[in-house]
């Protein structure tokens, strides 16, 4: 199950009373789908666990703000992605003026190098809009409305971001697929 | 081709990468946490409530208060009413009415600062006062409660005066030196 699952009107009622039995229920249905976004967001457990409770906690007290039951995923998405935002916001440096900068820091262990391992060692912030365009479908104004800044910046950020990340995947035998998103 | 285009062609597989499960314990830590959350918005609300409570009461007494203090707003009883009003109810009137005006002249006293020595006695006449006040709101005719209240309010008068005197003697030989 994933965001796109639709809620039934029932039990979006049954959580604007806030029904406990029915906040699990709904937990158990979008809990996989926050858990990887958070995860893939963040790049590390901890810091997705708070992004995920502080999440479903907002989603659940504010479920009386959400009008139809069948956009209740694409709202709780919206809201994990806020959350690790504001987790991430004080990490989120400018970019760099040259690419050498990028190159030089935090160098990758060709042992452990594959797409997963590759991603998480990325910078929070190349690793979230590499994550959000590419594997989430955003648009780049849709990310950079997200995280406050321009179209411009989002394009550059993702560039760099598959720039520092390619090398090392084709180091390791790991051939990037190349695929075209659906708009 | 634009650079959306170029862009999406670039894009890695990053959709195929298997989905996570969360941890067991997220779920209880979530509840928790909403648990928590209920409970102290319930306390909240307990506590307006009680506060509301208080402050309609409150209200409702400054009312109850000011409607028995108001000076007669309305014009003064002719002299043939007067003379036709019992000894007491003129005096009654007359009670209230310098009330009144011991109270528009308090108002004006209490802007001013009152040194340590008065205090003491300035916070026992407002209790006073407030005790009197209660008996007022329950018999607002009764002439010897609003005499007392007069008299309390005269010493408080004298008291805020004579406080506001020593300030400015104060304040006159600090200017001096």
């Amino acid at each position: 199950m994933d965001f796109s699952t639709p809620l039934d009107d029932i039990s979006l009622a049954a959580l604007k009373k806030d029904c406990r039995r029915t906040q699990e229920k709904v937990y158990r249905m979008f809990s996989p789908a926050a858990w990887t976004l958070a995860v893939r967001l963040c790049g590390c457990d901890a810091q997705a666990w708070d992004a995920v409770q502080a999440g479903f906690v907002r989603a659940f007290e504010r479920a009386g703000q959400v009008r139809q039951a069948d956009r209740f995923g694409a709202w709780l998405k919206r809201i994990v992605i806020n959350q690790v935002m504001d987790l991430n916001r004080h990490r989120f440096e400018p970019l760099p003026e040259n690419d050498n900068a990028l190159e030089t820091t935090k160098p990758f262990n060709h042992e452990i190098l594959d797409l997963e391992k590759a991603l998480d060692r990325l910078e929070s912030m190349d690793r979230t809009v590499l994550w959000l365009h590419d594997a989430e479908g955003m648009t780049h104004g849709e990310i950079a409305e997200l995280v406050g800044q321009t179209v411009s910046w989002s394009k550059s950020r993702l560039s760099r971001a598959r720039a520092r990340i390619r090398p090392s995947l084709e180091d390791t035998g790991h051939e990037p697929v190349v695929k075209v998103m659906p708009r | 081709m634009n650079n959306d285009a170029i862009n999406d062609m670039n894009s890695l597989n990053l959709s195929s990468l298997p989905p996570l499960d969360p941890p067991p314990a997220l779920w209880a830590s979530i509840r928790s946490e909403l648990d928590q959350r209920q409970t102290a918005r319930r306390h909240r609300r307990g506590t307006f409530s009680a506060s509301a409570v208080a402050a309609v009461a409150v209200a409702v007494l400054a009312v109850v208060i000011n409607l028995v203090h108001q000076p007669n707003l309305s014009p003064g009883p002719d002299s043939t009413s007067i003379l036709a009003m019992s000894a007491d109810e003129s005096a009654l009137i007359q009670a209230r009415q310098v009330s009144a005006l011991l109270e528009a002249s308090l108002r004006r006293q209490n802007l001013g600062a009152v040194n340590t020595v008065s205090v003491e006695s300035l916070v026992w006449l407002e209790n006073e006062l407030g005790w009197l006040d209660t008996r007022l709101a329950s018999n607002p005719n009764d002439l010897d409660l609003w005499q007392q209240r007069n008299q309390l309010l005269n010493e408080m008068n004298r008291l805020y005066g004579q406080s506001s005197w020593q300030a400015q003697m104060q304040h006159a030989s600090l200017q001096q030196l």
